[in-house]
């Protein structure tokens, strides 16, 4: 039988009231963390320090973003705790107007590309967008598993899914570009975490 | 950030969010609607209804082929049935860039689409219009606008 009341009688003479059952536990709370604005070109983006968010069960991130590769393909690609070996996986399923691909690839030194505009090559004040869901990257028994959609108009689009062939915690995410090329000012990350237990 | 809903208590050919808030970096649309018969959806930033202003790119999945193709305006299309839409319009009160949106729609009963839009303005988005090209949104239609903060 459930406790419908407490009263000073019953011997507890300190408690805390609640409007809920589930007595001020926050569930299925997505919360910003951090964000990232260039003011200036940087060939890289990185948040450290993620240990300090470890009591979020899954992370996201949401990205808007240009390069300046003055050629199509430019995209962000993602690195987990430094590691630039090639320990990650891929598969991609990308639209470019035409056409639908799927493609995949093992062994590689970066997960989850997304297409991003670039350079001379597009329109100025034409960025490419993405949201990447990291799931349970804190967790030390598991692989770390992302997933992304992005794309920018009116090149291309494409879903993804990636792996980083570690157990470790997660401790950094480094957004890279790996032709040479920049994220331009504008270019922003923001970290964002959900919690799914107290 | 739940910013606005609408519940449609009759059908209607577009709903609308006005006053947007400007503290937030990207908004977040989730539409679950039925139309009173087949037709195109298109969203519409600052009343800017210039479909030449809107550009993208559709990857799709049918049942039977999957296609891209360049796409005007129109975020999403209907036979009539049921549609989960999500659209997320990045940095939308930024003014040194133009509106980038990506979406994905959901109609079980006919096909999956995820698309990657532009509007071709840097302008602030302050309010967004949810249109038919023909038909309207049946009743019981909902349309919820979050903030998501940057």
């Amino acid at each position: 039988m459930g406790i419908k009341s407490l009263s000073n009688s019953s011997g507890i003479v300190n408690f805390q009231k609640h409007q809920s059952m589930l007595a001020g536990i926050e569930l299925n709370k997505f919360h910003h963390l951090e964000t990232v604005r260039l003011g200036s070109s940087a060939a890289s983006v990185e948040f450290t320090n993620l240990t300090q968010y470890s009591d979020y069960q899954h992370l996201q991130v949401r990205f808007v973003a240009r390069t300046n590769r003055n050629q199509l393909n430019s995209g962000i690609f993602m690195r987990f705790n430094g590691d630039a070996g090639n320990n990650y996986t891929v598969h991609n399923l990308l639209g470019n107007g035409s056409t639908v691909t799927s493609s995949a690839s093992t062994s590689r030194s970066t997960a989850l590309g997304l297409p991003i505009a670039g350079g001379t090559y597009e329109t100025t004040s034409v960025f490419g967008a993405g949201v990447i869901d990291l799931l349970d990257p804190f967790s030390s028994s598991k692989y770390t598993t992302v997933r992304g959609f992005g794309g920018y108009a009116i090149r291309e689009l494409q879903l993804a899914s990636g792996l980083w062939l570690n157990t470790a915690s997660l401790t950094s995410i480094s957004f890279v570009t790996i032709l040479s090329d920049s994220y331009i000012a504008g270019t922003r990350f923001s970290l964002y975490g959900l919690k799914v237990r107290a | 950030m739940l910013l606005n809903q609408i519940e449609l208590s009759s059908s209607a050919s577009s709903v609308t969010f006005s006053n947007i808030p400007q503290g937030y970096g990207d908004l977040v649309l989730v539409c679950c609607f039925t139309t009173t018969g087949s037709n195109n959806q298109t969203i519409y930033f600052n009343s800017d209804t210039t479909g030449g202003n809107y550009t993208g790119v559709y990857m799709r999945g049918t049942g039977s082929a999957a296609n891209s193709g360049a796409t005007g305006q129109y975020i999403s299309t209907t036979p009539g049935s049921q549609v989960q839409l999500s659209i997320n319009i990045m940095d939308f009160s930024a003014s040194d860039k133009h509106t980038t949106y990506i979406s994905r729609a959901d109609n079980a009963s006919n096909q999956v689409v995820a698309r990657a839009m532009r509007w071709s303005n840097t302008a602030a988005v302050t309010s967004v219009l949810f249109a038919c090209d023909s038909n309207a949104f049946a009743t019981n239609s909902t349309f919820s606008l979050y903030g998501v903060y940057a």
